[in-house]
């Protein structure tokens, strides 16, 4: 129950905006002012909270006439819909209409803070997240005044080891429980007070054991006694359990595969927990499933072949919300839930939501969903590099239209381009540069980062994640996509790279800080160089006795360091703003590096005899990264947005008794 | 009333390192009297045709539900072909028999009584013996098999939070069976097994298999749960020592038409053997059976 005070009539309502009862009746029926009824035998009474019209107006702010065209919903998505619903309609499928005249959506969030870490405060106010860029803090975001405040101590991520997770606020909106992290495998969950002004005093509730690499407080029970939390452990077994908030007692209630829930929700009376889980160890697709909190059963609530994730329950424990793309496109549904088990077919509340991750439900009901915003593609623009400068404006490929993208390769012959990209899944494409035809090639991996071609053109190295949850070095083959190991790492990050005659590979084994060499026939193992701050790494000098390294050191400027490979002898060259895009010359007598002065970025040949780096020119606005073709006459990078926001979907649940 | 009850039933929690949450039939849900028939009717002799043998004389409660030998043996000394599986932590099973064949312990429970290599009896006899229905016996066995349990091990103790709990060396052996040895790849999570079906090549000899077990020679992943009390091991108790089980691992298995793609020579330093050797008889902890 929401328990801040109510606004309890629209004179009540009007006095509060500072308007007459006339105009905030047509902002409720135009711009989705959050107004509730209580239904009466004869006609109904409105109420409001003022923290939801609090939210409601800053919102306003960033999308402030939220008229169609401004809805998240764009034009082909809207057409798509119709069509779908016109379809269902026909099947007999037809999305619950109670409320849909009222019913709103707002972004109440956008910005480069924006996570899916946090969770919304039951009056709609706050969010936590954390500040991955700069200090690791976890923060709470004021939907209303658009401020920031950290609730933890501050200090620079670098250096510390010590960062902010997961967290989740409690059901009365005064406490944060949320994972901190103090070192490798050294975490533990803490609580700490939402309101006041003076420096949180946070509290330790649970230490993790060095054989927990993660843990995730979720949510809360409603009484406040029990936090339902995610533990991965380093065999790779996730688990379901729940942390007694008085003594940290630990009590795990289901062990599942690597690849546990994302979300868990206690429900209304917390007598249960929901979770989605993968329908098998080696598939992605969710579903949803409901158990007492004492473990005495489980239930399969949602299980279907298409995605289901999980949302939430409605404030008033009755429906299990979640989403599902079973009708083509991601939409809002409900099962309705009762004595411990389904009681119904899952109801159509909304037919395109779109993807999203729930970061919970206000005590009114409001659904706040985390959006990425990735429509990133790759563009090409011709170098000359006698001149060192870009020759001519970027040029975007006309067709196959891949959002998502990573930074790609070149084949060896330089008429390729490989890269994941994909919104809904890492894929893998192949773009032929002259024509721009794209061929996504039919790998096996769940995850993959940036690729790199064997000097055969034949197959790509990645490093990336099995069906199993295995990190590792992975081989694909171009072609047909077949995968399979080459070497399994402790994480991902090992940023692969082909030896010039294309029989070994090189590789950074994170958790060893080791740079390796591995022969592709006999499987036998060379350390080259061990060293703690290795970012990415580059392909070989063309001559094949240099590897060049991205070194991030805890205090001082980024850097690059030269590695002989022969004997693993090392130079670090530092350069100001460095980013962790650079490349060889053809010649090999230098690296191009990106670097970043403010939003400017700028390109820099670093000669590798010790010569001063020397800028080259100013790198296009809204471009990102580059990967430069075997030649040396054209560079490809990333252009597009990137990004988050927080959507709040209100007024989308049935009418009570439903 | 609802959090009394709720703490009353934390209070019959698990071992330690198990979950709380025990996958039962809705239809076959453990009762006190439920389990008690069928501890009574796993140690009953009269379930077997000659009157020698009970569940217990294969699955013997002081051998952690084992028998200590190759082969199973059956009534009048018929062997069968295959090694006794522990019984530990078998409620949290997903499939049952080395093979997979069933698909829980109700179906399992009723198969090596009939079996004329093992207790050779038939359906109408189980009534005249014992006075149930072959369902009622098997429903009554498979709820007091879900009451066989083992936890609090040394490596429970460690995982949550007692880093005395191991001694060095089983330290450096657990950190090869997740590394290295990349034994976590199949025996994974808190019984120690993915309950998946794999080739090992055991199976394989003189260019053919002596068992095709689930098919093309793939057999069930144990659990590792009081793996140190269970000798022999493989599905056929080819193997007498943990020594030898990790000396035919680190060679890479018995290479085969359908071995696991897991599978591969792991190059294991003596040091690193004996370590394992070492974590793997922490694996032995409180065995626990008959209470629900």
């Amino acid at each position: 129950m929401n328990e801040e005070k109510q606004l309890g009539s629209w004179k009540a309502i009007g006095a509060y905006l500072e308007r007459d009862a006339r105009t905030v009746r047509r902002w409720e029926k135009e711009e989705g002012l959050p107004v509730h009824r209580h239904t009466h035998k004869r006609g109904s009474s409105v109420y409001a909270y003022p923290g939801e019209i609090d939210a409601w107006r800053a919102s306003r702010r960033i999308v402030p006439e939220p008229a169609p065209a401004r809805l998240l919903w764009k034009t082909p998505a809207f057409a798509l819909t119709l069509i779908l619903c016109l379809i269902m309609v026909g099947n007999g499928v037809r999305p619950v209409s109670a409320q849909q005249s009222k019913m709103s959506d707002r972004a109440v969030w956008t910005g480069p803070k924006v996570d899916l870490f946090g969770r919304v405060s039951p009056d709609g106010r706050f969010i936590t997240y954390v500040d991955w860029p700069d200090t690791a803090n976890l923060m709470v975001h004021d939907v209303v005044a658009d401020t920031d405040r950290s609730l933890t101590p501050n200090f620079t991520e670098a250096g510390s080891g010590q960062l902010s997770s997961w967290s989740t606020i409690s059901r009365d909106g005064k406490q944060v429980a949320y994972a901190w992290y103090t070192g490798y495998r050294r975490q533990d969950l803490r609580i700490v007070g939402l309101q006041g002004n003076g420096p949180p005093t946070p509290r330790q509730v649970f230490v993790g054991t060095d054989d927990m690499i993660d843990l995730a407080p979720f949510d809360w029970s409603s009484d406040g006694r029990w936090l339902a939390v995610e533990i991965k452990r380093a065999d790779g077994t996730g688990q379901i359990a729940l942390v007694a908030v008085a003594d940290g007692s630990l009590r795990v209630l289901k062990s599942v595969g690597w690849n546990g829930p994302k979300r868990i929700f206690f429900s209304g009376d917390s007598k249960y927990i929901a979770y989605d889980l993968t329908a098998g160890d080696t598939s992605d697709q969710r579903d949803i499933f409901v158990m007492a909190i004492d473990g005495s059963r489980e239930v399969a609530a949602v299980v279907h072949p298409a995605q289901d994730n999980l949302l939430g329950w409605s404030p008033d424990g009755t429906r299990l919300l979640f989403s599902s793309d079973r009708t083509g496109s991601v939409g809002l549904w409900a099962l309705p839930f009762g004595d411990g088990k389904p009681q119904g077919m899952p109801e159509l509340l909304r037919p395109d939501i779109g993807p999203g991750t729930s970061l919970g439900l206000t005590a009114s009901g409001a659904l706040y969903l985390y959006k990425s915003i990735n429509t990133r593609e790759v563009a090409t623009v011709p170098i000359d590099l006698n001149k060192g400068k870009l020759s001519g404006p970027p040029s975007s490929f006309v067709q196959g239209y891949l959002p998502n993208a990573q930074l790609p390769s070149w084949s060896a012959d330089g008429k390729y381009l490989a890269y994941s990209a994909c919104a809904d899944k890492n894929c893998l494409a192949v773009r032929t540069v002259d024509t721009g035809e794209v061929r996504k090639v039919p790998h096996t991996l769940l995850y993959l980062g940036a690729s790199q071609w064997s000097p055969d053109g034949r197959s790509l190295v990645v490093s990336g994640r099995d069906s199993k949850g295995r990190d590792g070095v992975y081989r694909i083959d171009a072609q047909t996509g077949v995968t399979s190991a080459v070497v399994y790492t402790q994480g991902l990050g090992a940023f692969p790279r082909w030896s010039v005659d294309g029989k070994k590979i090189y590789y950074y084994e994170p958790s060893a800080s080791s740079l390796k060499e591995r022969d592709l026939a006999s499987g036998a193992e060379r350390e080259i160089v061990r060293h703690p701050n290795l970012g990415r790494v580059s392909a070989p000098s063309p001559d094949g006795v240099y590897l060049m390294a991205w070194v991030d050191p805890p205090t001082g400027d980024q850097g690059l360091l030269l590695v002989t490979l022969a004997d693993g002898q090392q130079r670090e060259f530092p350069v100001k703003g460095l980013t962790d895009s650079f490349a060889w010359t053809p010649d090999g007598q230098a690296v191009l590096a990106l670097t970043k002065d403010g939003a400017r970025k700028n390109l820099f040949r670093v000669p590798i005899n010790g010569e001063a780096p020397q800028k080259l020119d100013t790198w296009p606005d809204g471009a990102d990264g580059f990967s430069l073709s075997p030649d040396g006459r054209r560079v490809a990078f990333l252009m597009g947005k990137r990004g988050a926001e927080v959507w709040a979907l209100e007024n989308f649940l049935p009418a009570t008794g439903h | 009333m609802l959090v009394a009850l709720v703490f009353a039933l934390f209070l019959v929690s698990p071992p330690l390192g198990l979950d709380l949450y025990r996958p039962v039939p809705e239809d076959n849900p453990i009762t006190q009297d439920r389990v008690a028939v069928g501890r009574k009717l796993f140690f009953d002799k009269r379930l077997s045709r000659d009157r020698s043998l009970a569940c217990a004389t294969c699955h013997d409660p002081k051998r952690s539900f084992t028998d200590g030998l190759p082969i199973a043996v059956g009534i009048e000394k018929r062997t069968g072909t295959r090694n006794v599986p522990t019984l530990v932590n078998r409620v949290y099973g997903r499939v049952f028999f080395l093979d997979g064949r069933a698909a829980s312990l109700e179906k399992q429970a009723i198969e090596p009584i009939l079996n004329p290599l093992e207790m050779g009896l038939t359906l109408p006899e189980i009534k005249t013996r014992v006075g149930l229905g072959p369902e009622e016996v098997t429903r009554a066995l498979a709820s007091y098999v879900r009451t066989i349990v083992s936890g609090n091990s040394p490596y429970d103790r460690y995982t949550t939070g007692d880093t005395k709990a191991l001694s060095t060396e089983a330290k450096a052996g657990l950190a090869v069976f997740r590394g290295k040895g990349r034994c976590t790849t199949c025996h994974a999570g808190p019984n120690l097994t993915d309950e998946r079906l794999h080739n090992t090549g055991v199976a394989w000899r003189n260019g053919q298999l002596s068992d095709v077990g689930a098919g093309e020679g793939n057999f069930k992943v144990p659990t590792l749960r009081e793996i140190a009390r269970t000798a022999p091991y493989m599905h056929d108790g080819s193997l007498k020592t943990l020594e030898e089980v990790i000396d035919y691992y680190d060679r890479g298995g018995n290479a085969n038409p359908n071995l696991d793609e897991d599978l591969h020579p792991l190059h294991l330093t003596p040091q690193e053997k004996s370590a394992l050797v070492k974590f793997l008889r922490s694996l032995s902890g409180d065995v626990r059976e008959g209470k629900p």
